[in-house]
Formats: structure tokens, sequence, C-alpha cells
């Protein structure tokens, strides 16, 4: 927990603004780290970026290195053996930067007790700029989480699709 | 009860209906208590489908990984088809809790019959010219051949059954054992060779083979009752094995006083890792994620 704490300077995220406004890197981009669970929620992300979700269209995308993305969108309960690659993803993303916590495990921990390999979700540790709930969320509902953040509405109008999983 | 049977859906999505199954079955079996052929029929429906999908990600991700993007987003385009059209009938797009010890809970049972029918003519459609594509594209099938080539004995002694084993030539599969494939399923023999490639291509037969028992099926639910069974929960122990999409998923479990007082569960990633582990050293450093990808190697399963 003292590690965690360390690592989001809740400091930094006084007085910050809820919406992260537009800047001039449009799209804003996403860096994902898995910190454990089932990895269904980085299944509906990777669907996310494929057909027929438009998420470049709405102006996100994914980017391989924290030193380029405005955002940390983390899925799964955090880990023991994840949380200093939590740590050091946070702290290689340049000022401002936002984070995200996408389904149930990475807000509260879900289904995944707190235990000797399992610290639980992200909510009583750091302050969250958006949590996307649902187990997991579809990939529509993700995106228009996303969207919710930038207060735009989301591209595409979607087939409903249920949430629980 | 409940709570157990929810978290074994999620000790690894894309292997979710697998676990839930072989969990439900060791609880049944530990009651003395058989859900039915009707029950067990719509189950393996929702494990081929689970089947079905799962493999699209793999080869997704393995195009990708090849660096063949165009057919990567061929297949992330015919699962998501497929995964829109099951989650309104299943209630669940990655098929979590579909199913309860002593039955099912997907949203809409009477419509499971016409929801295979439906998986197999989309599929069937799309399936002809994605084996093409996998097949054509330039320097996907020479790639994937350099890479993880692996042997049966190997994978026999280590414990790596599935899809991994099938494509080496190692002849095993959970379904022949399984009394509700009887009719369904079928030896199909495929590319024994061991290496990335034939693993792909043995997915992509396997695919075409989960349509057909999806078409079989089809044909045979609801023509008996599909009550989910109140169990009378016992003390005692039970087991249930299923074939998963990468091998077999194991359950043991005992029950006392009306609750799961212990579990284990047998999954095949554990022994992929150790296969993985022992292929590395003779890979470059930029083939390590397409080898984890087609051993099956998966975190998720692993902590989980
Ligand atoms: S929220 Fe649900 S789907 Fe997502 S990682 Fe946790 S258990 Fe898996």
């Amino acid at each position: 927990m003292g590690l965690i704490r360390a690592v989001m300077d809740t400091a930094f995220w006084k007085g910050r603004q809820k919406r992260k406004p537009l800047g001039p890197r449009w799209p804003l981009l996403l860096f994902h780290v898995d910190t454990g669970g089932c990895g269904g929620c980085g299944m509906e992300l990777q669907a996310m970026t494929c057909l027929p979700y438009d998420m470049q269209g709405a102006g996100f995308g994914f980017v391989t290195s924290p030193r380029s993305a405005d955002v940390l969108l983390v899925t799964g309960p955090l880990t023991r053996t994840m949380a200093p690659v939590l740590q050091a993803a946070w702290e290689a993303m340049p000022d401002p930067k936002g984070l995200i916590s996408v389904g149930a495990c990475a807000l509260d921990g879900g289904l995944f007790g707190e235990n000797y390999a399992v610290m639980g979700g992200l909510e009583r540790r750091v302050s969250v700029d958006l949590a996307i709930a649902g187990c997991p969320p579809s990939p529509q509902e993700i995106l228009n989480g996303l969207c919710a953040l930038l207060g735009s509405a989301a591209q595409g109008k979607e087939k409903e699709t249920p949430s629980r999983g | 009860m409940e709570d157990v049977c929810r978290l074994s859906a999620r000790v690894a999505a894309g292997c979710s209906v697998a676990h839930q199954v072989a969990f439900c079955q060791a609880v049944e079996n530990a009651c003395g208590q058989n859900v039915g052929g009707e029950i067990a029929l719509l189950r393996v429906a929702l494990l081929e489908m689970e089947r079905l999908f799962q493999h699209l990600y793999t080869l997704a991700a393995l195009a990708r990984l090849a660096g063949a993007h165009l057919v990567a987003s061929h297949c992330m385009a015919l699962r998501e088809k497929l995964v829109a059209e099951a989650a309104p009938v299943t209630g669940s797009r990655l098929l979590m809790d579909v199913c309860i010890p002593g039955g099912l809970s997907v949203r809409e049972t009477a419509q499971m019959a016409q929801l295979c029918t439906q998986l197999y003519e989309i599929g069937q459609q799309a399936y002809p010219q994605l084996v093409l594509l996998w097949r054509e594209y330039p320097g996907l099938s020479a790639l994937l051949a350099g890479v993880g080539q692996v042997q049966a004995d190997d994978l026999e002694r280590i414990g790596l059954d599935g899809p991994v084993a099938r494509a080496a030539g190692w002849d095993c599969d959970g379904r022949r054992i399984m009394p509700a494939y009887d009719g369904l399923w079928r030896y199909t023999s495929g590319r024994q060779g061991g290496t990335a490639e034939d693993r792909a291509l043995l997915l992509l037969d396997e695919m075409e083979e989960s349509l057909r028992i999806l078409d079989l099926a089809s044909a045979r639910i609801g023509l008996a009752p599909a009550a989910n069974h109140a169990l009378s929960v016992h003390d005692g122990e039970g087991t249930g094995l299923v074939e998963g999409p990468w091998g077999g998923v194991l359950y043991w479990v005992r029950l006392a006083h009306g609750r799961v007082a212990e579990a284990f569960c047998r999954k095949p990633e554990t022994a992929a890792l150790l296969v993985f582990e022992q292929v590395l050293p003779t890979h470059v450093a930029e083939d390590v994620e397409l080898l984890a990808c087609s051993l099956g190697v998966n975190a998720a399963a692993l902590d989980g």
C-alpha cells in the first residue's frame, strides 16, 4: 500500500481538473497495464481497437511506451508483482497525465479479495480520473467512457451489449 | 457455491466456459447428481462457441505479432460479429456466468438452438475466405514455420495437451471421453509438425470442427426439457474434466456443510509456461511474444 502511495503521489492530484483538456497532441494516447485478474478487460480493450469500433475516429490511440502516453489505463486488481511495473509506467509518463480504471477489479478488486498476492483495487489508494464499471465492460462501454472523459458523444451506434461479462 | 462458480469463470477469460463447466461437473459429481442430456448438450454448445471465439482471438494475435495486420483485422472482425450475435442470447460477451452447479444461467435458453444455427451460418460464410487469406498472405506461413517447434514426446512428459500437443502429433482430446460429445465430435487429423504454423493451421481446422458441432447441436437442442436441477449438496468429493480452447481443464472439489471447502484446478497454461521456457533459448528476442502466444502462455491464467 505504501509503495502505491509513493507511486501515485497524491499531492499531484490536488487541484487537477476533472476533465483533461484537449491539448495539441491529438489523439489522446493511452498506455495499458494489466495488473492481474482474468484478462477479460484486456480482451475487450483489444476488441475495441478493431472493427467495428472506431477508436481512432473517436480520438484515441494506444502506445507501446508510457513515455508518449497521456493516460494510464489499468485493468485487473493490483497484484504485488505488478505494483512496481505500474509505478514505473506512471513515473515514465510526461505531465499532465491521467489514470483510468477499466473494470470492477481495477477499481475495487472485484471478485479478487486482498491477500498475500493481491493488493485490491486502486480506489482506496489513489485518485482515479475515470472508472469504467463492468466485469468486463464491453468495448462500446469502454469507448463511451473514454469519450465521456473528453465530454464528447460516443462515435457510432452499436448494438446494445450486456455488461455482465 | 455461486461465488466460487463466478470465480471459476474468471480464472482465465477466453477459457471461462471450460472452467465453469469443469467446476460445475465436479460439484455435481460430488453431490452424485446428473444434470441430464439437454443441459449437457447446451454446455457443449457453449464450449464450442468459446473455442470458436478464442481461436479467432489467438489467430488474430498471432497474425498481428507476425506483422500480418490485414489478417489480424479479418480474424477480429469475424470474432466480433459472432460475439455480438451470441451476447444477447447468452447474456455475456465473454460467456462468463453462463453455468451454475445443476444447470445453466444463460439469458435466453430457448434461443440457443437458433443461435447455434446463426453462428454456423456466419462462420461458414466467412471461413473459406479467412483460410485462403491466412494461407496466401505473403510471408506469414514462412515466419510462423520457423517459430516454436516442439516434440510430442516432450509435451507428453511435461503434460501440455490441447491444440499445441495435437499440432505436434499427440492424439489427445478430452472431448473423446465426454459423453455429451457422442455423435458430435470426431477425430480430425491435421498438421503434426509442431511449429507455430502447424498450431495456427490446426486452430483454423478446429474452428471448422466447432462450427460443424454447433450445426449438429442446433438440430438436437430443444428435443428434451432443459430444466435446471436443484442440487441437494452433500459432503463429498468430485471431479470434472473438460476440453477447453487450450487443453484439458480439470477441477477437484471437496464439499462440506453446503460449501466448497477445498478446490484444485488443473489448467494447461501451467505446462505451457514450462514448454515456453524449454524452447525459449533457441529463439531471438523478436520472436518471444509470438512464441508465447502460439504456445498459449497466459499470465492471467497462471496467476488465477
Ligand atoms: S473486472 Fe472482471 S473481466 Fe475484468 S479482469 Fe476483473 S474479473 Fe476479469
